[in-house]
């Protein structure tokens, strides 16, 4: 499986790049503490603790072997296991972009190919330019500008957040589940949704014209089949490929661009600690939501991969 | 004969003249101009109020001649790293927070300008170093009279003033807000509702007796006071646990856990703890455990309380409720800093923790005024009172909510959601004046802002040209465009606001540039034809 | 004119509308961006709505947004021409490296594309920046690196086709070394590829600089409009300027989309298959 051990080679190659960034440029990590970590006896404290005292090769052994462990080192700023604090928000990342890439999907898919069917309408140009123009605006200010018209001016979604802070929840699955959560998520779900459909929407809409030039579907009507089914059936299944390659292709993106997105929403996500904690230079941390980012990209990837050789008839067949 | 004496007479008589013509234009000699300055500040991101305040500096030094590069750099790296550890600066901004334990003048006067705390990592980020001055902050260390005290810091700063190696901008003012339909008189001190003494004063006026607090924070970072650091902890670790003394809101140290105070001589004070006080878990609270707390402290590197207690030599049980303390050497902040700021740990739980950095501490056990009840993370930690405290609060309890940013605190105030915002930005205050349910507290602080000049460079070496520098501060600008007129005009190091300590006779330097130019003037810089300030000619 | 044609040449002219006020924005600027301005009465105008005297209103500190905008022009140019420039010349020497050698040396390379494909590049360039300085150069630089490989491929499938080429063998036979071959006779056949690609990346690398300055690690010294929306949304009081966040977000929208109209038209000259029916 030549693809899988690329993927681990790339996982591998961004541990090192992290690692050569933190440990040899200029920036000492334990100047994170200003009335503490400046008096030379707390500094020499604090290094070993975080084991920075010990050479550099060494360091570097440890940081695999962790790595690979799921050891993740303790946190500057907290004090406590980096995986414990990202743990959690691992999940509300993955809570919020799963539903918000199947909508994207959903969309894409049923507006793309109707779309293809009403071929040379006035819709399906207009639909064609706003895709084209709503992709051209940057992820964050479209997020913006969507709390702006519907969280601000017509107060129909709170301008951000996970939950209603204060909100009191009794279990782990009742947080997720509640109204106050799919409240929160509504608006950031429905952004996502809109503005990652285009892709999909783009690629079903190329590959059925495709198909629908064909002879192929000139042969089935010929057959008396109807029209419609004719499309939606083959068309469909021929469109498959470049719509599941697409989809990790877009996990992948969409992973990227959450660092963004959280932003915006304050959403208590990967994305959004990611930030902070570069921000606030708490290494441990934003190593780890480095890595972790890194790696559903890399997997999004390897998936799109992998799905492009088991779908591909071509290759099938060889 | 003649033809030779004529030319030498001729060549002198020119020489004589070029000479004169020369000396008679300064100017037309080589002017050095000064090299670009390097303006550090924090950045725009992070702290606003800061940053703009250097876009104003640098403006106006610009307008003197000088060539200036702003450089943000973020905190805590790469500022601290160059700022405070390398001192790799021509100039940088500065904001040094009110915080508690500051309102003792010793962190303002000693630990920022004495000449030994200006090696790698510590506060005398100039480099001031005058032998006058240093014996006048030694001094005022070791003077246990606050009367005698006060003189001798009445002289720091006007020493300070005349040298100026921090060019004081502002103080700012804190903003606070809180419910005052549902609440009343909560005593403030300069922390505003970061000070756990907001707490234990605040009376509920109805039927609600749980104060709701709103944090800024996205979740309380630690409750273990070996690991805490910032003074946003300060409100939860002091509800829980108790400390000798008090600083009350006027910054005077107060008896809380001790009930009195004896100076044996001047590097040995006894304390008297009170009767009855009990921890949470019930077990009684003794002078065991105060010298415990001190001796495990000094063990175990606490992060924020390392610097207190390290004037502490030993602590002696003379009693089961009398300690006797040793100093290392006189330090009269010690009522007030060590004594005021540590918490006391029961015995017979850290006694078992090995590692105290890694322990939890939840629930964390001490006997102070409020108990805890539960601390979901990133949502919500909760208080309860401790009715056998021998200062019980009159709330019920108090329920810190975590929303994250401070805007989303200022929300919550709005839809009466929370009972209190701390640190309201001038931008908020706005919205919150239209509702009649708030109250918005403008309290001024000891929080000094301004520009520390590197002594040990050129040309801020030269004591004429810091002088300059802080007549080209415009103050009265800053208040009102950076502060939206929350802030005052900074003069002293110690501010304004720490009344006890400040010394009324050192006034701001007024905000003029001619004024400033004159005294470069009078220094010997010259400005060059291209505008440029350049130094003194040799 | 066929439909893409038009769009590309209406792109284009956007493209250089741009251009021109970017050139132009010191003189044409009504202010200076960073200076604070005053009314009649000597008071600030703090976050005001856009009028006669400030076309898109204040920011919170009383500076006009309008001279923001056009100073930022500039700054977006620079580094979309720049970093298009850089990925231009590393990922077309690396396909033509990979694609006319072959063997050990398109192995490598491909396998160092691959790898980079996989790294995410906001994350990245956030997480370099913090430890590095924060320039305009350094953002230039790390998009540069982390965005060349798909020009790469691209030049290198051309070049594994040309490299059969009748004229290609002629060239050989005559004598011409592998660089000469390279960069006099293939080269200018995947000239056009490139540029199409480099038009797509100006676009790609605004709206990348924009989202690396907004989260903050932009450069402080210069004002594009990813920092104009830093700034904005720092300032707290974002949701009550529209007049602050709207233009910079709609001067990105035309930018990108005038390099994209451009880049596919450029494409479908260079490509006749890939007319659209």
């Amino acid at each position: 499986m030549q693809r899988l051990a690329m993927a681990a080679c790339t996982l591998f190659f961004l541990a090192t790049v992290l690692f050569v960034l933190f440990r040899m440029l200029p920036g000492d990590p334990t100047m994170t503490v200003l009335s503490s970590a400046l008096d030379p006896e707390v500094q020499k404290e604090m290094r070993h603790r975080f084991g920075l005292d010990r050479p550099l090769l060494e360091q570097y052994g440890i940081y695999m072997k962790n790595l690979v462990m799921g050891e993740f080192g303790v946190s500057f700023q907290h004090g406590v296991k980096a995986y414990d604090i990202i743990a959690e928000k691992f999940w509300n990342t993955i809570l919020l972009m799963l539903p918000s890439l199947c909508l994207a999907f959903l969309l894409g898919i049923l507006v793309g190919s109707y779309v293809a069917w009403k071929r040379g309408s006035l819709l399906e140009k207009g639909v064609v330019t706003g895709s084209v123009v709503f992709r051209s605006a940057p992820e964050f200010w479209v997020a913006i500008v969507f709390i702006f018209v519907f969280a601000v001016q017509l107060d129909i979604f709170p301008s951000g957040h996970m939950r209603t802070p204060g909100y009191k929840s009794t279990g782990t699955i009742e947080v997720y589940l509640s109204l106050d959560f799919l409240y929160h998520l509504a608006l950031p779900m429905l952004m996502m949704a809109l503005y990652y459909c285009c892709y999909p929407l783009l690629v079903m809409r190329t590959a059925m014209l495709e198909v629908m030039g064909e002879d192929f579907i000139e042969l089935c009507q010929a057959k008396g089949l109807s029209q419609r089914r004719v499309i939606f059936k083959h068309a469909m299944r021929a469109s498959l490929l470049p719509i599941a390659t697409s989809v990790s292709l877009l996990g992948a993106y969409a992973t990227a661009g959450s660092v963004l997105i959280e932003t915006v929403f304050s959403w208590p996500g990967l994305g959004r600690l990611m930030v902070q904690s570069v921000l606030y230079s708490d290494y441990p941390v934003a190593q780890a939501c480095f890595l972790l980012i890194g790696a559903m990209v890399v997997l999004g990837n390897l998936l799109s991969d992998l799905l492009y050789g088991i779908l591909d008839p071509r290759i099938r067949y060889r | 004969m003649g033809k030779r004496l004529a030319w030498t007479i001729a060549v002198v008589f020119l020489s004589s003249v070029l000479g004169l013509a020369l000396a008679a234009h300064p100017e037309a000699q080589q002017l050095e101009p000064i090299k670009e300055i390097n303006l550090t500040s924090f950045p725009q991101g992070q702290q606003p109020w800061v940053y703009q305040q250097a876009l104003m500096i640098a403006e106006n030094w610009r307008k003197l001649g000088l060539k200036v590069r702003l450089e943000p750099l973020n905190i805590p790296n790469p500022l601290i790293q160059r700022v405070f550890k390398d001192k790799d600066f021509d100039a940088t901004m500065m904001e040094g927070s009110g915080l508690l334990d500051r309102l003792d003048p010793d962190f303002f006067l000693y630990t920022v300008f004495h000449s030994s705390n200006a090696g790698p990592g510590a506060w005398n980020l100039s480099g001031f170093n005058d032998q006058e001055y240093d014996k006048l902050a030694e001094a005022q260390r070791k003077e246990y009279d606050l009367e005698k005290r006060r003189e001798i810091v009445w002289k720091c700063q006007e020493v300070l003033h005349k040298h100026v190696p921090w060019i004081v901008t502002v103080n700012n003012n804190a903003i606070q807000a809180y419910n005052q339909a549902d609440f009343k008189d909560p005593a403030i001190s300069v922390s505003g509702f970061y000070d756990a003494i907001t707490l234990f004063t605040i009376k509920p006026t109805g039927d609600r007796k749980i104060f709701r607090y709103g944090s800024s924070l996205s979740d309380l970072k630690t409750i273990n006071p070996l690991v805490f650091n910032e003074s946003d902890q300060f409100v939860y670790i002091y509800s829980i646990y108790d400390t000798l003394v008090r600083i009350n809101p006027q910054g005077k140290p107060e008896p809380w856990a001790a009930n009195a105070l004896e100076t044996v001589n001047e590097r040995t004070i006894d304390v008297t703890l009170r009767d009855g006080m009990k921890f949470h878990d019930g077990k009684p609270l003794t002078a065991d455990d105060v010298k415990f707390t001190f001796a495990y402290l000094a063990k175990h590197n606490p992060v924020y309380l390392q610097k207190k207690i390290e004037c502490v030599e030993s602590v002696e049980v003379l009693s089961k409720d009398k300690v006797r303390f040793r100093l290392k050497e006189p330090y009269a902040p010690f009522i007030a800093l060590t004594l005021g700021l540590t918490p006391i740990l029961p015995q017979h739980i850290w006694e078992k923790i090995e590692k105290p950095h890694e322990h939890r501490n939840v629930p964390p056990i001490g006997s102070g005024p409020f108990k805890f009840v539960h601390w979901r993370e990133t949502q919500e930690f909760m208080m309860t009172k401790n009715p056998e405290h021998f200062s019980p609060p009159y709330v019920d309890g108090v329920l810190f909510v975590f929303y994250g940013t401070a805007e989303a605190v200022n929300t919550a105030l709005i839809k009466k959601e929370v009972d209190s915002e701390t640190l309201v930005t001038p931008q908020q205050v706005e919205d919150l004046k239209k509702l009649s349910h708030i109250r918005i507290l403008n309290l001024p602080t000891h929080t000094t802002d301004g520009v520390i000049p590197n002594i040990r460079r050129k040309p801020f070496d030269d004591p004429k040209f810091r002088l300059a520098l802080a007549h080209a501060a415009p103050r009265q600008q800053i208040v009102e465009e950076v502060f939206f007129g929350f802030a005052e005009v900074g003069g002293s190091m110690i501010a304004r606001y720490n009344q006890f300590w400040h010394n009324p006779n050192v006034k701001p330097y007024p905000y003029d540039l001619e004024k400033a130019k004159a005294i470069l003037k009078e220094a010997g810089y010259r400005w060059n034809e291209k505008g440029e300030l350049c130094y003194p000619p040799k | 004119m066929a439909r893409r044609s038009r769009l590309g040449l209406a792109g284009l002219l956007m493209i250089v509308s741009f251009v021109s006020i970017g050139l132009l924005a010191h003189v044409i600027a009504p202010f200076d961006p960073m200076e604070r301005c005053y009314d009649a009465s000597g008071k600030l105008e703090r976050l005001q709505p856009p009028s006669s005297k400030h076309l898109l209103g204040t920011t919170l500190y009383g500076r006009d947004v309008f001279s923001q905008i056009l100073i930022g022009t500039r700054t977006v140019l620079l580094v979309g021409f720049l970093t298009a420039l850089f990925v231009a010349v590393i990922g077309m020497n690396v396909g033509l490296f990979s694609g006319y050698f072959g063997g050990w040396v398109d192995n490598l390379l491909m396998r160092i594309t691959d790898l980079l494909f996989g790294v995410p590049v906001v994350p990245t360039s956030i997480v370099a920046l913090s430890i590095l300085t924060r320039s305009m150069w350094w953002i230039i630089f790390i998009m540069s690196l982390l965005y060349w490989m798909s020009t790469a491929r691209v030049v290198r499938s051309q070049v594994l086709s040309l490299r059969e080429r009748p004229f290609i063998d002629a060239a050989r036979m005559s004598g011409a070394g592998p660089l000469r071959i390279m960069y006099k006779h293939i080269a200018p056949n995947v000239l056009p590829q490139v540029f199409v690609h480099g038009a797509f990346c100006v676009a790609w690398s605004i709206t990348t600089e924009a989202s690396i300055s907004f989260l903050g690690f932009g450069d402080p010294r210069s004002i594009s409009w990813g920092t104009i929306l830093h700034d904005v949304f720092s300032s707290m009081v974002m949701y009550k300027a529209w007049w602050w966040f709207l233009p910079p977000g709609f001067c990105i929208v035309l930018m990108v989309l005038s390099f994209y109209l451009l880049g596919r038209a450029v494409e479908e000259l260079a490509n006749p298959r890939l007319r659209e029916e």
